[in-house]
């Protein structure tokens, strides 16, 4: 079968089940004792094993079979988590990443992974012989009887959940004797235990259960990745019952299956005929794995039809806005109606598609912790990384860009906002340094923090290298307020090419950072408080696709403005306009505020004086700029159209928008317009 | 052997030019065209393309020639190369016509135009049409660009 068409899907399966392996191994590391954790991760393992001898991918499936080996171990606990084995795991995972990337980059050569696997083999066999194999024995006696209770149907059920690394546990419950409704608590239980397993057996059998035909206790199979005490947490909340027992089930005594065969024969002649009825129940052989993760229904859908059905609902939204204004000319009744209809249609169908393309950021965030764990154990610093806001929603196209600048700024503030290990002891701070990324969603933007509590930024530092790089002159930098000092690290001229190190330099490539966040319509600035800490915050909208706009005039042309960059608009008289330094300004509410004529800034044809002229106050960065306009035409949809590959990337122009007459008109870009 | 290949021929003040057909999406009429600021000089502004945003040279101004006058015969022809659709304005368009490629001769410094934009010179009877070298007439941002 040719096997190409699923290697999209595979990968993308695949580099998530890596993720998980990643994360889990990072959170175990933390708090070794969780061996839930554990079998989250040898699910992850498990599947991809799975799939990659599915793709034939057999170095993979190779490795992962080894890894999953040894976490079989360690959730027997026959050897114990040390750094040594954590080591060599997170090398796998390594590997594993670096499997995919060969495959995603079309790479024949398998990587050769004999040396990991080697490493977990000596791993497993070290440890092996020094096994508990007396606990072991004993545990084999007891459960041999109750796997003579099982009919060979359901012993098979136990050997396939015990494989795939579930338990199976046999509990006896035992119910009031003078509850009046025993067979309420029961279905109790049931519903209770099914949430989380599944029960394979039962003791009397369903049905008269129901019937409450029986005494006051239960024996229940299950199968289930909780642990005894969680389940007994959970029967604890249902009253009127008492758990007896709860026993762990293995299926390793395959010799008696004879035995039990006979003896189930003798158990249905008996009268209970559930065995049969258990037989014939299809729920039995559902696969349980992944019950205990909530099951989202969802559908992988390839991006490029997202963004055809994308730009069809923008077209519709520029129709619409075309029927609006016909109808505003001509006045039809009967149309009304039908266009408020068509709007709130419109508007609703936008919603759904954008939503559909959003993403949580989590995507990005998830391998961060895995990336600073690594560095901050190359650099030698204790670092501790807080990460809020994950399920922050981006649209798609966002997110796929974000990635490359967090890794700048994270980098930055692990290799230069935070200090060594001794430095921090010095300074009196925690040895543990703290970096925090978080994302929230403000209005119609998301904010993405990096902060680290570090040694800050020094302004005179920044002087001196601007200086050194000719970026400005030294009076000119001394004179400048802290804000505009910082905004000088993201010049493209402040980074230095000395560091050609692994690790970025505290503004190295910052200028990078910045460009490609504002290519995302979004805006980056920071914030330092010497020897507390430095913060680096990206506003980002929402959604790239349609936005509320501001239509102005400026001379006969017509440009856009995104609300989003929008204060308040206001109107003025020629002579309100003052000249301070040579710059045009006017008061606004008592503060200053800077006017920069459009007409001038895009070189509009024509100088019309205008009597009356409009000022849009528009916000860059943390500055207020008045934007003088000749008109204010009115508050739009707009959808945004990129100028093609030819004319991207000019100053001032965020991209162009068709309007309801059919007209082109330009989407300015605040941040870069003046 | 020789090749025939098919061209669009148009007229640029009294010079005939040939465009590769295959690279031509369309022909069309003049339209409004928003200007685009800051864009490089030869970058008439963008047109609306069916609801697609198309950016349109004026090939007068490409070209070092004075800009054109707009008439009855002025069309844009809307190219499609690599997937990226690009316009230019024309004086007038002619004619499509075959030219075989022993008909076609090395660029020589014969035309007003930059050498880098001709691809060759084909011959048909006793009229010499300058074929454009399409990636570098519509590529922005390369060898010729004048802010």
């Amino acid at each position: 079968m040719d096997m190409s068409q699923y290697l999209d899907l595979f990968l993308e399966e695949a580099a998530e089940h890596v993720q998980t392996l990643n994360q889990n191994l990072l959170k175990l590391e933390h708090n070794p004792e969780r061996i839930d954790l554990l079998d989250e991760i040898f699910r992850a393992a498990h599947t991809l094993k799975g799939m990659s001898a599915t793709m034939g991918y057999d170095s993979i499936a190779g490795l992962t079979h080894k890894m999953e080996n040894l976490f079989d171990m360690l959730r027997e606990r026959k050897i114990s988590l040390d750094a040594k084995v954590f080591n060599c795991l997170f090398k796998s995972a390594d590997a594993l990443d670096g499997m995919l990337e060969g495959i995603r980059e079309g790479e024949t050569e398998p990587v050769n992974v004999d040396k990991i696997v080697k490493e977990l083999g000596m791993l497993e066999n070290g440890s092996f012989e020094i096994g508990s194999e007396a606990v072991q024995d004993d545990e084999t006696n007891k459960n041999t009887e109750q796997w003579d209770e099982l009919n060979e149907y359901e012993q098979n059920l136990v050997k396939t959940a015990v494989e795939k690394g579930f338990y199976v546990w046999r509990m006896f419950i035992e119910i009031h004797p003078e509850c009046l409704m025993k067979g309420v608590r029961a279905f109790m239980i049931f519903k209770s235990l099914e949430g989380r397993g599944e029960i394979i057996k039962s003791v009397p059998a369903v049905q008269d259960i129901e019937d409450e035909n029986f005494d006051s206790s239960l024996v229940l199979y299950y199968i289930s990745a909780d642990s005894e005490e969680s389940i007994r947490k959970e029967m604890n909340k249902i009253s009127e019952i008492k758990v007896e027992n709860i026993d762990k089930i293995s299926a390793k005594k395959e010799v008696l299956n004879n035995n039990t065969e006979n003896d189930n024969r003798n158990s249905n002649i008996n009268g209970s005929n559930n065995n049969k009825k258990e037989r014939n129940k299809p729920e039995g052989i559902v696969d349980i794995s992944g019950k205990k993760q909530k099951i989202h229904q969802t559908v992988r859908v390839d991006i490029n039809r997202l963004d055809s059905l994308m730009s069809l609902v923008g077209e519709l939204v520029i129709n619409k806005t075309r029927l609006e204004q016909i109808n505003a000319s001509n006045k039809i009744e009967d149309l009304n109606e039908t266009i408020e209809r068509i709007n709130s249609i419109t508007g609703d169908l936008q919603t759904v598609v954008q939503n559909a393309r959003m993403v949580a950021i989590e995507q990005v965030f998830n391998r961060f912790p895995r990336m600073v764990r690594d560095l901050a154990k190359d650099l030698g610093k204790e670092v501790e990384l807080i990460v809020e806001g994950k399920e922050t929603e981006l649209d798609r196209t966002v997110i796929d860009e974000i990635g490359d600048p967090l890794v700048h700024l994270l980098r930055n503030a692990l290799d230069h906002g935070l200090e060594s290990t001794q430095d921090r002891i010095a300074t009196g701070k925690n040895s543990c340094g703290v970096l925090q990324l978080k994302a929230k969603q403000e209005g119609n933007h998301v904010i993405i923090s990096v902060e680290d509590d570090g040694r800050g930024i020094e302004l005179d530092s920044i002087i001196d290298k601007a200086v050194e790089n000719g970026l400005a002159a030294r009076t000119e930098l001394e004179s400048m307020d802290e804000r505009e000092l910082l905004s000088i690290i993201f010049e493209p001229g402040f980074s230095t090419s000395q560091e050609i190190t692994d690790l970025s330099g505290r503004g190295v490539g910052l200028d990078v950072v910045k460009n490609k966040i504002q290519s995302l319509s979004g805006d980056v600035y920071v914030t330092t408080k010497k020897g507390k800490g430095t913060k680096f915050t990206i506003k980002l909208p929402l959604t790239l696709a349609i936005i509320q706009a501001l239509l102005v005039r400026s001379g006969k042309e017509v440009y856009a403005i995104p609300l989003a960059n929008i204060d308040e608009t206001t109107s003025l008289e020629e002579q309100d306009i003052k000249n301070v330094q040579s710059q045009q300004v006017i008061l606004l509410r008592g503060s200053v505020l800077p006017l920069v004529d459009l007409k001038k800034a895009l070189s509009v044809p024509g100088s019309t004086k205008e009597n009356e002229l409009y000022v849009v106050v528009v916000r860059k960065g943390e500055q207020q700029i008045g934007l003088v306009v000749d008109e204010l035409i009115g508050q739009q949809e707009i959808v945004i159209n990129s100028l093609g590959r030819h004319l991207s990337g000019i100053p001032g122009i965020a991209g162009a928008s068709i309007l309801g007459d059919g007209k082109v008109s330009l989407i300015l870009d605040i941040a870069t317009l003046i | 052997m020789s090749k025939e290949m098919q061209y669009v021929a148009f007229r640029l003040n009294d010079e005939e030019y040939a465009a590769d057909i295959l690279a031509v999406q369309e022909i069309i009429r003049w339209t409004h065209i928003t200007r685009v600021p800051r864009a490089p000089s030869y970058v008439k502004g963008v047109i609306n393309l069916r609801g697609t945003v198309v950016p349109i040279i004026s090939s007068h101004l490409r070209f070092n020639l004075p800009e054109e006058e707009i008439t009855d015969t002025t069309r844009i022809i809307v190219f499609k190369i690599d997937g990226a659709i690009i316009g230019m304005t024309v004086d007038h368009v002619t004619e499509v016509l075959q030219l075989k490629t022993d008909d076609i001769e090395k660029p020589q410094a014969m035309s007003t135009i930059d050498e880098e934009f001709i691809s060759g010179i084909g011959k048909v009877d006793d009229r010499l049409l300058i074929i454009l070298y399409l990636d570098n007439v519509l590529s922005l941002g390369k060898k010729g660009d004048k802010e």
